[in-house]
């Protein structure tokens, strides 16, 4: 059997609304290797973020920015710590240390350092509302962001995430697994983030064996596209359709529509929110997809119950 | 490349269509709770009846303005007991209001009417991905049945705690306190001292349910609109 490896594609599109509000977008994303877009990597580490979108996170783009350069360090660094773990209980410790402590640790000293590059100025302050002599603690609300990460190496998929949007996987039959326990906090309004002070406390985590489960492909995704879906169960639609599509186009089709897809999700038909959606392809897959679920038009005109 | 021929319907939309079963705009649940009891009969009802007729197409032209969310709109009808007006969420733009009517010497069950609400804004009635839903509370009396179970089965629910609530009050019988208690912290209770006064205050509520489509947006975000707006 060849070694496990990985392709990775990614795209992201500023949302609609930010568009017409003359912002900027506030997602990000990540990759390990740094040239590991779009060829077969043995280990890689992704990431994607969503900086939030309240006037009192006013820096939350490069918190974002921060938060996935963060995550594709500590991710990176795990790939050749995890190869020399004897089992899966070191293998999951090792994880949940690293990107739980550790990671928020690193994105909180990051923050600190971009505020010494960069301090705030006083029209930033004025507009959050803040004190003339802020916390740190006000500051690091400033670059509040979500984060979802996966680390791929040997037969390991490591998940862990902070915040809304979504990680799941899809086996080679088409189905959807979803490896990180759901947050109860997260009820479409409000979201976990990096920049709360109980932020290893939040952080979620999947470790999945792929010697015993089959993982055709991963998504991860920032909640601009997920908001975009009309269906409740689209995790389990996306998985049957996405298994159906590699088996006839092969992995490479989907570079040139998966931006496309994403450009819809973002757009005034879907969420008009950002949207950034990181794919992950197990190189070997042999898919096996049953019937796919694309029964519906890519534009609904309404939302129905 | 496949020949032609040898391509299926479903090969040659794969361009176009995404895997996931479709996107669409976010649903923004809108649910107007009017008051029917028999002291509303006359000048209010006309005028309430008005106010909604005039609203909708407002907040329709606003729906298609924005294009960022899709207002669905439901209404409930709360006397001696309390009914679904519209019970599906219908696209506010196809909304053809029908005019409520009073029953004689009915009462006012309110708290029946906030069940009835709450029992579709549960997680397994609600889309995982609408924006905060929109409640209003029309009233001109105080409730004659167990309000504050009504009001707790709401806040219960996942729709209910996230939501904007608004309250109107109309004429000076309207019992603020207890309306104050379904009002989000941040929206005072809106007044009507006349029935003539009814289409401006919803004007001013369709206002901030426009608001509530914006993504992140807050309570007291809709509050900033109603004091710009010169409503409280």
């Amino acid at each position: 059997m060849a070694a496990p490896a990985w392709r990775v594609l990614t795209a992201s599109t500023v949302g609609a609304q930010h568009i017409a509000a003359g912002a900027t977008g506030e997602d990000a994303v990540g990759v390990w290797p740094p040239d590991g877009r779009g060829h077969d990597e043995p280990a890689v580490a992704v990431a994607v973020a969503d900086g939030h979108g309240h006037v009192r996170h006013f820096r939350s783009r490069r918190g974002a920015e921060l938060a996935v350069g963060v995550a594709t360090a500590v991710g990176a660094a795990l790939t050749t710590e995890i190869a020399a773990l004897p089992g899966p209980d070191q293998v999951e410790a090792a994880f949940r240390a690293a990107a739980g402590p550790e990671l928020v640790r690193r994105w909180r000293d990051a923050v600190e350092r971009d505020l010494a590059d960069r301090p705030i100025t006083d029209v930033e302050r004025d507009r959050a509302g803040l004190a003339p002599d802020p916390s740190i603690d006000d500051l690091m609300y400033a670059y509040g962001s979500t984060l979802v990460l996966a680390v791929a190496v040997a037969d390991w998929l490591l998940l862990a995430q902070i915040g809304d949007g979504d990680a799941f996987v899809i086996t080679d039959a088409g189905t959807a697994l979803r490896p990180l326990p759901p947050d109860p906090r997260l009820d479409g309004v409000v979201t976990t983030s990096l920049c709360q002070p109980d932020a290893v406390a939040a952080m979620r985590y999947g470790v999945v064996n792929r010697a015993g489960q089959s993982v055709g492909a991963v998504l991860l995704a920032t909640d601009g596209f997920g908001n975009a879906q009309v269906r409740n169960d689209w995790e389990t639609a996306f998985a049957a359709d996405l298994a159906a599509l590699a088996a006839r186009h092969g992995r490479s089709w989907f570079e040139t529509h998966l931006p496309r897809w994403v450009a819809q999700c973002a757009s005034n038909d879907g969420s008009g929110d950002d949207a950034t959606v990181a794919l992950m392809f197990a190189a070997e897959t042999a898919w096996k997809p049953g019937p796919a679920v694309r029964s519906a038009p890519s534009v609904q005109a309404g939302g129905a119950l | 490349m496949q020949p032609l021929a040898d391509r299926t319907a479903w090969d040659l939309t794969t361009s176009a269509m995404m895997p996931g079963g479709g996107i669409a705009k976010r649903p923004l649940h809108f649910i107007i709770a009017a008051d029917c009891s028999w002291s509303m009969n006359g000048d209010k009802m006309q005028s309430l009846n008005y106010a909604i007729a005039t609203m909708l197409p407002q907040l329709a032209a606003w729906e298609r303005a924005q294009e960022n969310a899709q207002v669905l709109v439901r209404a409930v009808r709360f006397d001696n007991r309390a009914a679904w007006h519209i019970e599906e969420p219908t696209p506010v733009g196809q909304v053809r209001w029908q005019p409520l009517r009073c029953e004689e010497r009915a009462l006012t069950h309110m708290g029946a009417a906030l069940r009835l609400m709450a029992s579709v804004l549960t997680t397994d009635r609600m889309e995982r991905r609408a924006l905060r839903p929109a409640l209003v509370l029309i009233t001109d009396g105080i409730a004659t049945d167990d309000f504050d179970t009504g009001l707790a089965e709401l806040l219960a629910t996942p729709g209910g705690a996230a939501a904007i609530r608004i309250a109107v009050a109309i004429g000076l019988d309207a019992r603020p306190e207890q309306l104050s208690k379904f009002s989000d912290a941040t929206v005072p209770v809106l007044h009507a001292s006349a029935a003539e006064e009814i289409p401006d205050l919803l004007m001013a509520v369709s206002i901030a349910v426009s608001r509530m489509s914006v993504v992140g947006a807050d309570p007291n975000a809709v509050a900033e609109q109603l004091r710009r707006h010169g409503i409280v």
